[in-house]
């Protein structure tokens, strides 16, 4: 897309982008602990950001790229404003009311809620730069030099970050098992 | 990082639990309905930009598309003119020259019951209106007679219409669509975007309001650069509202009572952000 493009070849242009890339930013957005209360109001802002910088854009690079850095600079605006309002970020994210829902669903579907619950408390221990790291690598199966390049940071980085976010979903498990081991017990003890 | 793995690898270090915890990352979608909403707000968030344009002022293509909307009201109005004069004309034969000139010095003076719709303001407040929104189009408009002037200040400043009478003032729009080739053209498109408007009106109410979304964007679609502008983004606004995307409405709504604070639908719209 060039600058010299009609308004109408450009918004054409910027709904095929739009379409074809909404679920994965929109995915992006809520793996970057996005709550989904704010999630379209998240993509709205991102693809605003799309639309306004197309014109600009290298269409060389991986769009992916450049539209998950978006995200991730709107991710980053929203859980700034969260903090200052005082709110959690990830309302979704409450490992209790996810299994407290699940519990009226059938048994498959309550373990993968719980099991997705326990994902988001785990993201959301991390730090914004770590989550997008995890996720990326983990999550998107990206490569760490793919990150790199995604994130514009230095692989060492990415390495070091990645190393800490495993440390932090881990140790989360950890406390889940503890939990559930604890719980075990005491039920045990009940009878 | 090349000798790192990714943790679903079942070569890594991983445990079972730990991946089926990472594997329940992948079943997270969107809701269906997303990508239309949010596509829907994203074109009206982006309708704001043209318009934001058109009045600070400036320049070229912008002033040029603002002149042509404005050319486009002033057309209907110049037909209504034309038959109110034709119409003279063959009474005038009959009753005399003095007393033609007679009629249309009282027409002047005091419009016909058809101008009660949208009052003709006076050249003093033309004049300060021109003052405030100094387009090219609107400059124009001092250079023409009475009866052209009502619909150039509508298009500079907002229409005299509020989006609730849209639907008792289509008959008489309606019935502009054949004054001629190029009035009909223009005709058409302020019928067009007219009817538009009353469909999502009536969607609103019924609380059909993906329908209304749908129909305005169609309507932002085949009119891009439309003659109801303001009466568009006023009823997209309470729709943004209803529908539960209010940071998006206020957004807009800010921006639609920064351009046009004297706008009929501003007061409209100042309600809805106090809610």
């Amino acid at each position: 897309m060039t600058t010299s493009e009609s308004p109408a070849a450009q918004l054409a242009n910027f709904e095929l982008i739009y379409r074809r890339h909404f679920v994965f930013a929109w995915r992006a957005l809520r793996r970057l602990g996005v709550s989904e209360r704010d999630l379209n109001d998240a993509a709205q802002d991102a693809f605003l950001v799309v639309y306004r910088k197309l014109p600009e854009f290298d269409f060389e690079r991986p769009i992916t790229t450049w539209i998950y850095a978006i995200c991730l600079r709107v991710a980053s605006n929203r859980r700034r404003s969260a903090v200052q309002r005082h709110e959690q970020l990830n309302e979704a994210g409450e490992p209790s009311e996810k299994v407290e829902q699940a519990l009226l669903t059938d048994a498959e579907e309550e373990q993968l809620n719980e099991r997705r619950a326990l994902l988001e408390a785990a993201l959301d221990a991390m730090s914004l730069e770590q989550r997008a790291v995890f996720t990326l690598f983990e999550l998107e199966g990206c490569t760490g030099e793919e990150v790199a390049s995604i994130l514009d940071v230095p692989a060492p980085t990415v390495h070091s970050r990645l190393r800490l976010a495993r440390e932090i979903f881990r140790r989360s498990i950890e406390r889940h098992r503890a939990r559930e081991h604890f719980e075990l017990r005491r039920m045990g003890g009940e009878r | 990082m090349s000798e790192l793995k990714h943790w679903l690898d079942e070569a890594s270090d991983a445990d079972e639990f730990e991946r089926s915890i990472l594997r329940s990352g992948f079943e997270i979608d969107p809701p269906k309905t997303s990508q239309d909403q949010v596509w829907s707000s994203l074109l009206g968030a982006l309708a704001i930009a043209p318009v934001v344009a058109a009045t600070t002022g400036a320049q070229t293509a912008t002033a040029k598309a603002a002149a042509t909307g404005v050319s486009k009201a002033s057309a209907i109005w110049l037909a209504v003119a034309k038959g109110f004069v034709m119409g003279l004309a063959v009474y005038g034969a009959a009753a005399g020259v003095s007393e033609i000139s007679n009629r249309i010095n009282t027409r002047r003076q005091a419009p016909p019951s058809t101008a009660r719709k949208a009052p003709a303001p006076t050249r003093t407040s033309t004049s300060a209106r021109l003052t405030r929104t100094p387009t090219p189009a609107l400059t124009s408009a001092s250079v023409v007679d009475d009866t052209t002037l009502t619909p150039r200040l509508t298009r500079g400043n907002g229409p005299a219409r509020p989006p609730a009478n849209l639907d008792k003032e289509l008959p008489a729009v309606a019935t502009f669509d054949g004054a001629g080739s190029h009035n009909g053209a223009r005709g058409s498109q302020l019928e067009g975007e007219t009817r538009a408007l009353r469909r999502a009106r009536n969607e609103l109410r019924l609380g059909e309001l993906a329908d209304a979304f749908a129909t305005l964007e169609a309507s932002r679609r085949q009119f891009p650069a439309p003659e109801l502008y303001q009466e568009h983004e006023a009823l997209m606004i309470e729709l943004l509202y209803r529908s539960g995307q209010v940071s998006t409405a206020e957004q807009r709504a800010r921006a639609f009572l920064e351009h046009f604070p004297e706008s009929p639908h501003a007061q409209q719209i100042r309600q809805l952000t106090r809610r």
